[in-house]
């Protein structure tokens, strides 16, 4: 199971940029194994969706040419301190993470 | 006479059906929230664009071929990224109500990165870190209501191959 999800936040005003990793291989399919025998297969994230209080404000589909261990940066307004932001990621095994934090 | 009558009831038959099927969906998507609270997947995957293995197929199967160009989209990205596997690309948008945020690298063996849909309460305006197979037009599409548009930039990569 891949490390959990990393998010910074950074209030400006009622504007909250968040940025966001998520650790993960990004597998394209294209790449030999290091004994360049056989392919690695691919495995990536395809879905990304972030909360605000708990209502969806971003929806994103992703392809494999996002990068290894996949940076997010994004700004929600409306956002004051205690809110809460979230971040759910889910690949093209079916496996999903999320991460709900509070606005300092 | 009576090939009418089934008609009608295979049509009423299958507008119940769906109903159903409308309410079974409706149940499962809040039962899944009371799971786990952050799942709400809104938008459906274009498998199609995702596939789409050349540019201009992309961009018809997205149904953005029709784009217009426009300074109100920004395509922020380097012009020379020395590490293709890590480009830093950043879009902002400038045209009210913005809905979605699309990103293609020309050259890459599926050319559609990431399409970012905007709820309210969004601001419009996204980075990633995106993989180039090599030099290559980056395309940012924006679409707001009926209307779309798009900014072009070229970056030069100098490290080759998106494997990594």
């Amino acid at each position: 199971m891949p490390d959990p999800i990393k998010m910074r936040i950074a209030l400006d005003g009622e504007v909250a940029t968040v940025k966001v990793l998520m650790p993960h291989p990004m597998e394209t399919g294209l790449r030999k194994d290091p004994l360049g025998e056989a392919m690695v297969p691919m495995h990536f994230i395809h879905h990304v969706v972030a909360t605000h209080n708990g209502r969806t404000v971003l929806d994103a589909q992703w392809s494999r040419s996002v990068s290894k261990n996949p940076f997010l940066e994004f700004r929600v307004r409306g956002a004051k301190s205690g809110d809460r932001i979230g971040v759910t990621w889910e690949d093209n095994r079916g496996e999903t993470m999320s991460l709900e934090v509070p606005i300092k | 006479m009576a090939s009418d009558f089934l008609h009608l009831q295979h049509r009423l038959r299958r507008r119940l059906l769906a109903r159903l099927a409308g309410l079974t969906g409706a149940i499962l998507a809040t039962t899944t929230g009371l799971l786990a609270p952050i799942v709400a997947w809104a938008g459906a995957r274009n498998v199609e664009a995702f596939d789409a293995k050349a540019i201009d197929l992309a961009l018809v199967a997205a149904g953005v071929a029709d784009a217009v160009e426009s300074e109100d989209v920004i395509l922020r990205a380097p012009d020379i990224a020395e590490n293709s596997a890590i480009v830093h690309v950043e879009i902002q948008s400038k045209v009210p109500d913005t809905r979605s945020i699309l990103i293609f690298a020309e050259k890459n063996p599926q050319p559609l990165v990431a399409q970012f849909d905007l709820l309210p309460g969004l601001e419009p305006i996204v980075a990633v870190r995106i993989k180039m197979a090599e030099s290559a037009h980056l395309r940012a599409v924006v679409l707001a209501g009926d209307r779309k548009y798009f900014a072009r930039r070229e970056t030069k990569v100098t490290l080759g191959g998106c494997a990594g």
